[in-house]
């Protein structure tokens, strides 16, 4: 059993050559790398808007159980309340259990002052928060986690860095940052020292799809010198016991 | 039909059933970020674990402006390890006077290929600068191959070189990390020039297209381990959507050839 945490489906304005993320490829993809699970973001909740990509999410992976939808929010909510935690409530009404966020794109400051109500929805609802390492600066990660301790980050995308020396004390810092074992997070015996020096519990897995090669993501944890129960928890159990300790607001 | 390269991945085996070797690999530390562990023994047991039979080395040290220590590093490996490590020297290009001393001085303790690299993430010099022409001269005259660092444009700096020198088997590394169709070409159009994968974004398509483009026998694997984990870059060929006989070829094969050792 496996579940990647990573994937982004929707055709690009400037397409990416080669490549067609749509449900079809990616459940392609999925049964090439015996992967079990995904969970899914939509690509026009950037180049569109939030709302109106996560609707087209879920029309477009109706039927497929093994998809499992993530919700891009923004601090406001969406029309007509503006509340965010309204917006959280019909998430999990729709059974969607993780959400996403793209400040860039959606133009708010990641920032408590201005996100902390998305936050504090997201903590009570102990709802995983997906975030791209690049989105926000480790001082922003730091200030927001400090601000909402219990809030669950799942960090995508986080680069070859070595032991990096950002990403280790933010680590330290704050036990609800959890990591995505993916393509680009590439460190010789990083994903073994991260385990012995933090527990295996806090890791997911990622394929990168659409723009990587999975086998790679593949490769990368089944190579990595973990022990089984190890690989079995970043590949699948790590999440599942997220996603089932989500709960109403 | 199964394919024993992706069953392996799948279950974590060590690629025992053919030559692996890691065309792109390297020792020592740099200066941007900490590598969670560097030593030899480290580096070895990773291989273990994938079953990499080789991997040819530079210093990360010798690279960024202390080619003497570095390339020591290089070939006590090679001493310590015999069989595990091919060693590529490095010179101090900005310092032209130490050049072909070093490069004596390496070849010597055991080194048996050139690491060339430019000016991508830290300054450095063109390869069409002039003081690259004993290094060329002198790894020509001795058939040695040459890893040379590029991203795009350096590759039109080498064309000439390339040329010049038929002598030295090129290897270009990190294909396909912009205009792949250059790389392709350079591959096509010169017998003495292979090209090397390593990349981390771990592009979807790439090998496939590669191969397809009639590259099989000139693409070779590398992995820039210790400087990232060489797992992902394996994945990228035991899972790629080619013939199990290609797999052989890129992950070992070509590059036995291009390194003069099988």
């Amino acid at each position: 059993m496996s579940i990647t945490c990573d994937p982004i489906i929707g055709l690009p304005r400037v397409p990416i050559e080669g490549l067609e993320p749509t449900v079809e490829d990616l459940r392609r993809e999925m049964a090439r790398l015996r992967i079990d699970k995904a969970i899914v973001r939509h690509r026009l909740c950037i180049e569109n808007g939030p709302y109106h990509g996560n609707g087209v999410l879920l029309e477009e992976i109706a039927g497929h159980d093994e998809l499992l939808p993530a919700w891009a929010l923004t601090p406001d909510g969406c029309e007509p309340e503006f509340d965010v935690r309204v917006t959280i409530r019909r998430m999990i009404a729709a059974g969607v259990k993780v959400a996403w966020m793209d400040p860039k794109a959606h133009d708010f400051s990641p920032l408590p002052w201005c996100a902390g109500p998305l936050y504090d929805a997201l903590r009570a609802a102990r709802m995983p928060l997906l975030l791209e390492y690049d989105q926000v600066s480790p001082d922003q990660l730091h200030e927001v986690c400090a601000a909402f301790p219990e809030l669950r980050i799942i960090l995508l995308k986080a680069p070859r860095l070595g032991r990096n020396r950002q990403l280790y004390p933010l680590l330290a810092l704050h036990p609800e940052i959890y990591l995505c074992f993916c393509p680009v997070f590439s460190v010789h015996e990083g994903f073994i020292d991260l385990c012995e020096r933090f527990g295996s519990h806090r890791w997911v897995f990622g394929s990168g799809y659409p723009e990587a090669e999975g086998g790679s993501g593949v490769a990368g944890l089944m190579y990595a010198g973990l022990s089984g129960k190890a690989v079995r928890a970043v590949a699948s159990a790590n999440i599942e016991r997220l996603l089932a300790e989500v709960r109403d607001v | 039909m199964s394919d024993p390269f992706a069953e392996k991945g799948f279950a974590g085996a060590p690629i025992d059933h053919c030559l692996v070797i890691d065309a792109h690999g390297h020792l020592g530390e740099v200066p941007t970020m900490a590598l969670v562990d560097r030593s030899l023994p480290s580096l070895v047991r990773a291989m273990d674990r994938m079953g990499v039979d080789l991997i040819a080395v530079s210093a990360l040290p010798a690279i960024f402006g202390d080619a003497a220590r570095g390339n020591r590093l290089v070939e006590e490996a090679v001493r310590a390890y015999p069989g595990r490590f091919f060693g590529y020297l490095t010179v101090d290009i900005g310092c032209p006077e130490r050049i072909l001393p070093e490069m004596e001085r390496s070849l010597a303790g055991g080194c048996r290929g050139v690491k060339i690299y430019s000016y991508s993430v830290r300054p450095g010099l063109p390869y069409d600068h002039v003081n690259y022409i004993p290094i060329f001269e002198f790894a020509n005259a001795h058939r040695l191959p040459v890893l040379a660092h590029t991203w795009g444009a350096e590759l039109d700096q080498l064309e000439p070189a390339i040329r010049r020198y038929p002598d030295i088997t090129w290897l270009l590394a990190h294909t396909g990390c912009m205009e792949t169709w250059k790389y392709a070409r350079l591959g096509k159009d010169y017998p003495n020039v292979y090209l090397e994968l390593c990349y981390s974004p771990s592009p979807r398509g790439l090998v496939e297209a590669l191969v397809a483009d009639g590259l099989a026998e000139k693409l070779v694997w590398g992995s820039d381990a210790i400087f990232m984990s060489a797992a992902q870059q394996l994945g990228r060929v035991l899972f790629a959507q080619i013939s199990p006989a290609d797999k052989e070829r890129i992950l070992g094969a070509n590059a036995g050839r291009a390194l003069g050792i099988a």
